[in-house]
């Protein structure tokens, strides 16, 4: 029996009547359902690692019509014939980490973003861990990018003056019998090169002391925390100061192939003609797959809800608590489950919830699944009272069906690369994904061995943290520039000089949200109540614009537009 | 006989008064703490009256709108013409609080005066 | 330097506890993290502050320059744009270590005295979900915004909070030309005081949707529209959502005393006033020398009050060396302050504010002090948004009950 009869029989005898042929090395499905689960479910269906390329699924949801994409307003022609030697579509941390490695090579980058800035989807919308990665499966281009990505984040915070921490991640069992899969664990950790080691019941208990937690559990102290956004502004400007052209605002709509390559690519601002396109457009990755005539996955974007505490709920240990899960362990569950996760700005974290749905870019959240998150995850920490949350958030993964990343060299379109289907651990993997894709990118373009940048720098200066630093740090600071010694943010403690510094740095920031994204002016417990007028001021005067000209997250989004007052009589 | 209850605005305390209306007009007021209720009352029934308070634009980029009310009351009836009128100002100097701006403003009986203290930096 | 008293906050209570400080023959330093002194009243440009103090309705502004220029006529020091970073206890008093422009300083005081005023629960903390756009302000940003800088966040206004200051706005909106499409209150009461339901809402015709909340905000870049929902007792919303269009969600769901410098000195904060526990000196029943006053201690509805209790601090430090303290019990309140009497220093008159939990047409408010009825006073149309303030005269032992019930039960 071929893939494909299987496949169709899998899906007639459960009841699913829609069409299964083969597409481009996998399986496309068509037709029409009437629930969203039915359509995810034919694409679970039909999934075959080793004989299919993959699920392309387009199945229809009866009566649905999909939300519009968020596009930029912006429309001008100031691209137009640009001809960069590689362009990478999508800023998010995967993007900024591959345009980042393409400027250690001697290649003329670019980089295309539709939102105001990078980083504004999945990767600010998820929780800032390091990931061991013991939860996956062994053989699988997850643990392949994840083992790598995590070891290299050492270099990388050092390089780009990003601040990690290994907090560690202490799993619980959460019945007597899952001690004794401890060996197999052990040996898969082994398989994957990921530290581990038990923890006792005695032990345990120190962190959590709730009955159903007093099993003991088992430690991988390689994970750690991260701001993923910072981490990906970090990348970006240091990319910029390598030579990258980076493009907010910049959306693909379109693409030229012709004769299995990639001849044009086609934005809002203009046609672009780059040698070799990479595709790490996150929830859209398998539209540009489309568009370069290499689509064999279909991302089906799955929702999580996660809830930030105040500082004041900080825990007594900042490992990450997570529970045993069998499904989870297995590589099956699409899940960690979530946890309580200590970010690396001392917020408690709650969540991830997991919910499939339609919509790619759906970032609102629901009451219900922030109640789902907070009655799951206070079982774990039950002293978290939920008027300590101070905010919540949800973004969509791209998760395939398979479940795994793209991380290819285009076997149809010629000069195309995808590092698509990035979900969770992307943070993680991300750098590691990045050094692959780069190399195999400047190969590309120098025809054979990829020649190095000689004039590559690798470091980045951050803005400098202010309320972290010594009285006599802080003093030293405010003498050289009296910015520093003026706090705005009163919750996070944020100066004036880190604001500025915000709005003076290498990529274009100009909204209230961007300047949040980078020095947390707005991100404590009041939430900008106070601040933000503040800060709107702030920007104005720098970019020598009016007050209400300022965004909160781009054009369009002006905080205060209207300045009607004081036309004289 | 027509009964109302109000609750008086005048301070805090913020009595509930009875009105009750007399056949030959007269009103008998209830309830009241002190006899500003009474004023109060009167003019709720007949003609409201309230203080206008609002912001006056100015020409100064550190305090870019001035805070500004009426010296005292104004008919209710006057209020959105007098916002209007503020709204439309462009202040040219800088004032102290209590300071009079203009004087019978639209004709109300009362002087528009600022409130805030345009001296020191806003901002 | 060295002071008698730090003062962390130059709004009305930090200004009032000053003055009094200083006129009282204390050396004091008043430290301000914004640049002007005057706290939120700069804002508060509507009238209605000072009725009981002055006899007068003055604005926000003209109040906070009233007070200020007692303060500094008293010869208080401030310094303004100074931010605290940490306080901290001294063998005989208190450490403040503060940021400025001018640099990072340290100064001891003897007593110290928290200001630091209240902050807003924000949209998120009562449930409101859906999309992050610009457009969801927070009743004080929104003030902040038109009456400071002269903008204005949007035409088409929903309301969220029947607090004072989201009435306030309701009709600042208003005048400035904005449509108020309603207010929600989850609530089955209205949170503002009376007569701003009337001058504020009923006098622009803007309706009160009381037992109704804001569940959701739809727009990607801009609001384009809230959701709204009935809801229960429980304040759960029930049954179909609304969707209304508008360009701008103001919400105004309550004010938490700023409570985090008195618990860097591991103080406890009251779950009942969000403050700490005090004497009828505002002094911390804990930490003598330490004072809290105005609305870091505990939300006032009206500034007269904070200037009343913030002047009794300022005149009271450096005067007690020793404190006989017994709690005050309480029946049938929300809340009372203080919550602890000295017994040792009982003035001709003790003022206590305290807070209903329901709303009394007629109620009576009994003190008994060791066992005995003392005094018994009269109070007509309780409602939970309107503090009480009674002054009671009497002598204590060792112990303090106040009763607030029904009248005529």
């Amino acid at each position: 029996m071929t893939y494909i009869q299987r496949v169709r029989r899998a899906l007639k005898k459960r009841g699913f009547e829609v069409g299964a042929e083969e597409f481009n090395g996998g399986v496309r499905l068509t037709g029409e359902l009437d629930s969203w689960d039915d359509v995810v479910e034919c694409g679970r269906l039909a999934v075959d690692k080793k004989r299919s390329r993959g699920v392309v699924n387009d199945i229809t949801l009866r009566g649905y019509s999909p939300e519009p994409v968020r596009r930029p307003d912006t429309r001008d022609d100031s691209l137009d014939g640009y001809a960069p030697d590689v362009l990478v579509i999508g800023g998010g941390i995967v993007g900024t980490a591959i345009a980042r490695e393409l400027t250690r090579y001697k290649l003329k980058a670019a980089l295309v973003e539709k939102e105001y800035d990078v980083a504004t989807a999945q990767s600010s919308r998820n929780d800032g861990m390091i990931h061991a990665g013991i939860d996956l499966k062994p053989n699988c281009r997850k643990v392949k990018y994840n083992t790598r990505g995590n070891k290299l984040y050492d270099v990388l915070s050092r390089e780009l003056d990003v601040p990690i921490e290994r907090t560690g991640q202490l799993v619980f069992y959460t019945a007597r019998w899952q001690k004794l899969v401890y060996p197999l664990i052990k040996l898969r950790a082994s398989k994957n090169d990921i530290p581990i080691y038990p923890v006792s019941r005695e032990k345990a208990k120190e962190y959590v002391r709730e009955p159903g937690f007093n099993y003991g559990g088992f430690m991988c102290p390689s994970a750690g925390a991260v701001s993923p956004y910072l981490m990906s502004v970090a990348l970006a400007e240091n990319a910029v100061k390598n030579g990258l052209d980076l493009f907010v605002d910049t959306m693909v709509t379109g693409m030229e192939v012709k004769e299995g390559k990639i001849v044009s690519v086609a934005t809002n601002r203009g046609t672009i003609y780059p040698k070799v396109v990479i595709n790490a457009a996150g929830v859209f990755s398998d539209k540009i797959a489309e568009m370069a005539r290499d689509r064999h996955f279909t991302i089906h974007p799955r929702r999580g809800v996660e809830a930030v505490l105040d500082k004041k709920s900080y825990p007594k240990s900042k490992t990450v608590l997570g529970r045993f899960s069998i499904s989870g362990s297995s590589g099956k569950g699409h899940t960690k489950g979530g946890g309580v996760i200590v970010t690396i700005d001392h917020n408690l974290l709650l969540g991830p919830s997991a919910r499939e749905c339609p919509e790619r870019e759906n970032e609102a959240t629901t009451r219900e699944e922030l109640d789902e998150v907070v009655e799951k995850q206070t079982a774990l920490a039950p002293e978290i009272k939920r008027s300590d949350i101070i905010t919540y958030f949800a973004g969509t993964r791209a998760a395939t069906y398979e479940e795994d990343f793209i991380v290819e060299v285009s076997p149809v379109t010629k000069n195309f690369i995808q590092a698509a289907g990035i979900q969770s651990p992307g943070v993680t993997a991300a750098p590691a994904i990045a050094e692959d894709v780069a190399l195999w990118a400047a190969k590309m373009i120098s025809g054979g061995e990829a020649i190095p940048n000689e004039n590559f720098d690798p470091t980045r200066k951050g803005i400098p943290v202010v309320r972290e630093m010594t009285p006599a740090e802080r003093e030293e600071l405010i003498r050289s520039d009296p910015d520093f010694g003026e706090v705005v943010c009163r919750c996070e403690q944020i100066t004036k000089g880190e604001i500025l510094a915000a709005v003076r740095s290498p990529l274009k920031v100009d909204s209230v949200d961007a300047v949040k994204r980078r020095v947390r002016a707005g991100m404590g417990r009041c939430q900008g109540g106070f601040c933000q007028p503040l800060v709107v001021d702030i920007i104005a005067k720098e970019l020598g614009i009016s007050p209400e000209e300022v965004t909160k997250k781009g054009a369009g989004s002006a905080v205060a537009p209207y300045s009607e007052k004081g036309r004289r009589v | 006989m027509n009964e109302r209850t109000l609750t008086c605005i005048v301070c805090p305390n913020g009595c509930l008064l009875t009105v009750d209306a007399a056949p030959d007009g007269t009103l008998n007021v209830g309830g009241n703490m002190c006899p500003k209720g009474v004023k109060f009352a009167r003019d709720e029934i007949i003609d409201p009256v309230r203080t206008f308070t609002g912001t006056a634009a100015t020409s100064f980029k550190d305090h870019p709108v001035e805070p500004v009310r009426t010296s005292g009351d104004v008919k209710i009836k006057e209020i959105a013409r007098l916002a209007e009128y503020v709204n439309s100002l462009v202040l040219d100097r800088r004032y102290s609080p209590g300071e009079v701006i203009e004087e019978n403003v639209l004709g109300t009986g009362a002087a528009l005066i600022a409130t805030g203290d345009m001296k020191e930096d806003t901002l | 330097m060295r002071y008698d008293v730090i003062v962390i906050g130059a709004g009305p209570a930090g200004l009032e506890a000053a003055r009094a400080a200083r006129e009282a023959g204390k050396t004091v330093l008043v430290i301000e993290r914004e640049a002007r002194a005057g706290g939120i009243l700069k804002q508060c440009v509507h009238d209605g502050f000072g009725v009981i103090r002055y006899g007068e309705k003055l604005t926000g502004p003209e109040y906070a320059y009233r007070t200020l220029t007692a303060a500094k006529a008293a010869g208080a020091e401030i310094k303004t744009g100074t931010f605290v970073t940490k306080i901290s206890k001294t063998a005989d008093g208190f450490k403040v270590e503060t940021t400025s422009r001018a640099g990072m300083a340290s100064d001891e005081s003897l007593s110290l005295i928290l200001a630091t005023g209240c902050r807003e629960r924000t949209p998120r903390q009562v449930d409101i979900h859906g999309t992050r756009p610009a457009g969801v302000l927070t009743a004080g940003a929104c003030q902040n915004f038109v009456n400071l800088k002269g903008l204005l966040p949007g035409k088409r206004v929903v309301i969220l909070g029947s607090g004072d200051i989201g009435l306030i706005m309701a009709r600042r909106l208003t005048l400035e030309g904005a449509e108020v499409i309603g207010v929600y209150e989850a609530k089955s009461t209205p949170s503002g005081l009376e007569r701003n339901l009337r001058q504020c809402l009923d006098d622009f015709g803007i309706p009160l949707h009381l037992k109704h909340t804001v569940t959701d905000v739809y727009g990607q870049k801009r609001v384009e529209a809230v959701a709204v929902s009935a809801v229960d007792d429980n304040m759960t919303p029930v049954g179909e959502k609304t969707i209304v269009p508008c360009d701008l969600l103001v919400v105004s769901v309550g004010l938490i005393p700023e409570n985090e410098l008195h618990e860097s000195l591991g103080l406890k904060t009251a779950p009942a006033t969000k403050g700490i526990d005090v004497d009828q000196y505002m002094m911390s029943a804990d930490v003598p020398g330490l004072y809290s006053v105005g609305n870091a201690l505990h939300v006032h509805d009206l500034v007269d009050y904070v200037s009343e209790s913030a002047a009794t601090a300022g005149r009271d430090v450096g005067k007690r060396r020793e404190r006989n303290l017994i709690k005050t019990e309480t029946e049938g309140l929300q809340y009372v302050v203080p919550q602890y009497i000295d017994a040792s220093a009982l003035g001709e008159k003790t003022i206590f504010y305290m807070r209903s939990p329901k709303y009394y047409k007629k109620a009576v408010v009994r003190l008994y002090a060791d066992g005995e009825l003392k005094q018994t006073k009269r109070v007509t149309n309780v409602r939970p948004p309107e503090m009480l303030r009674i002054p009671f005269s009497f002598e204590a032992e060792d112990s303090v009950r106040i009763v607030l019930e029904e009248d005529g039960v």
